[in-house]
């Protein structure tokens, strides 16, 4: 599996610029509100896909909880400054990856701008978005993949079809439900780890006796019920206890992203979940990028590696901090974490 | 106002800390706003479990970093090992050890220079209990004379002199629930506190 080991980025939502060094297996990224973890996560999630011009409309429109639309593309922008071009640089265990988005325009014509108070000024309106990437590792490539709003109001894409991504990532965000994951799961019955998800689901809760997939979605049979409940309709804890084991646990996927990993989940799931995470991550050596601004969470964290030492290892703690226009990161290690626990330090801002 | 952050051990050593860096700012003699952190142990800075300590200093390099922490035996040794961090950990701070900056001892050598003089006999009875107890033989003890009680043990045994025998009145022994701007039983004003006073006047004016 693929890591990301180092990732820069530049005029990219809100960071002018941010460089972050040293990225292990899990890092948690905590800070303020609006101090860019978010804006951090997507960076990292756009860098694995840099030959889809998709990614970067997907991730505003979850956002904006909205459908895909190019008028939003402005947000990409640092300070919507169209002449700052967001731009990131990863090393991905010694392959390097740039990853440029350069906005296209038309021009029309306005009406009266207020402003300038002069009729007919020229307007930029921004219509498409070119991702320019090039990776350098065992394999060298420089491409270009686009997507342009035509004068009929679709959007249409041009792929670079000569590059082929060789990283598969999942982002799961606060704005977007955990879906049916009903392929997923069947990735992993083809697999024979059916059991494996069974045992994590039943760490979150041990009356879940079995997991069906049918044709309209996964099923949970639990002991104290006679007939099978809908992933649906079974709560928004275990649903996203559920979706992060499935991710974590198919062998396909490299990286995943999770942002604010404690919305929907009761304190008492916390530590349940960690060892599910980071099990997957030594057991499949994955990688994983968590926000977080929940203190319980933290020491649910820090409990987990009380119980495994070993774990401390592969945890990295990102607390993100603004200084004027600048966002300064402080790392910490599990061995820091258990430290700052022991002792009260606060350590989400 | 200016930041300063202050690192000291133990939850007696930050209520020390706190309250007399409070008088000070009263008397208009330390113009820095204070965060005292307890960090658990003189070597826990240096070490894994530090970093969150070493980030707050690094986070406050614009400001002043204060480390009081204990001699104990070799209050040399320990400046040394501790000075060592700034190099290892690229972090800046002024070191202060207890009980004034250049002997052996601890924050209760120093608590025991600052007691009210009005409550001198009690610690003058501990003194004795001790000189008696050094004197004692029990036969079945590997050496056999007793145990000298740390000093911690004498700040408590003072303290429960002093205080009466209500569950309130105990939570004031303990090291969380101490008071020393209670001038019945301290004197921030004592000599025994002047090294601390000046070490912190030269870094917080």
């Amino acid at each position: 599996m693929k890591h990301i080991n180092s990732i820069e980025i530049n005029n990219f939502r809100g960071i002018r610029r941010l460089e972050l060094k040293g990225l292990k297996p899990i890092t948690i990224f905590l800070g303020e509100n609006s101090v860019g973890k978010s804006t951090v996560l997507e960076s990292l999630f756009l860098v694995t896909g840099a030959s889809n011009p998709f990614m970067a409309l997907r991730i505003t429109s979850l956002r904006a909880h909205k459908a895909i639309s190019m008028e939003d593309a402005k947000y990409l922008f640092h300070d919507s400054d169209y002449s700052q071009i967001p731009s990131f640089s990863a090393d991905i265990d010694g392959e390097k990856r740039n990853l440029s988005l350069v906005p296209s325009f038309s021009m029309s014509e306005g009406i009266e701008s207020e402003r300038l108070g002069q009729m007919g000024n020229t307007q930029q309106t921004l219509t498409g978005l070119t991702c320019t990437f090039d990776v350098q590792g065992s394999i060298s490539y420089t491409g270009n993949s686009s997507i342009e709003r035509s004068e009929d109001g679709n959007i249409k894409h041009k792929i670079d079809e000569k590059y082929v991504e060789s990283l598969v990532t999942v982002s799961l965000s606060p704005y977007n439900s955990p879906g049916a994951l009903l392929n997923e799961y069947g990735e992993l019955i083809k697999m024979g780890r059916k059991e494996v998800i069974l045992t994590a689901l039943q760490l979150f809760d041990e009356r879940i006796s079995t997991i069906e997939a049918t044709q309209d979605g996964l099923y949970l049979g639990y002991d104290h019920l006679s007939t099978l409940v809908p992933l649906s309709m079974a709560g928004d804890g275990v649903q996203k206890y559920l979706s992060i084991a499935i991710h974590a646990f198919r062998p396909s996927v490299d990286i995943i992203f999770i942002d604010e990993i404690e919305n929907g989940l009761h304190f008492s799931a916390h530590k349940k979940l960690w060892k599910c995470i980071f099990l997957s991550a030594a057991e499949l050596k994955k990688q994983l990028f968590i926000s977080t601004h929940s203190q319980e969470t933290l020491k649910c964290l820090a409990s987990f590696m009380e119980e495994e030492e070993k774990m401390k290892d592969i945890l990295n703690i990102v607390t993100l901090t603004r200084e004027n226009d600048d966002i300064i990161p402080y790392s910490l290690s599990g061995y820091g974490l258990e430290g700052a626990m022991d002792n009260d330090v606060e350590i989400r801002k | 106002m200016k930041k300063a952050e202050l690192f000291v051990e133990g939850k007696s050593d930050k209520l020390l800390v706190e309250q007399y860096c409070g008088k000070l700012l009263k008397e208009q003699l330390i113009n820095y706003e204070v965060e005292v952190h307890c960090t658990g142990g003189w070597h826990v800075i240096g070490s894994p479990q530090g970093e969150s300590f070493r980030n707050i200093m690094k986070r406050n390099a614009a400001g002043k970093n204060l480390l009081i922490l204990d001699a104990d035996e070799q209050p040399s040794q320990r400046v040394a090992d501790i000075l060592q961090w700034k190099t290892l950990y690229q972090i800046d701070f002024e070191l202060f050890l207890f009980p004034d900056n250049q002997s052996c001892g601890a924050v209760e050598t120093l608590l025991e220079r600052i007691i009210n003089p009005a409550n001198q006999c009690v610690i003058d009875c501990w003194h004795q209990y001790e000189d008696a107890l050094s004197k004692q033989t029990i036969a079945w003890k590997v050496p056999p004379t007793p145990t000298c009680p740390s000093e911690k043990s004498k700040i408590y045994g003072y303290l429960e002199a002093l205080v009466g025998k209500s569950d309130s009145e105990k939570k004031k022994i303990k090291d969380e629930g101490r008071d020393f701007t209670n001038v019945q039983h301290w004197d921030l004003d004592s000599k025994g506190i002047l090294p601390l006073k000046e070490f912190l006047i030269s870094h917080l004016r």
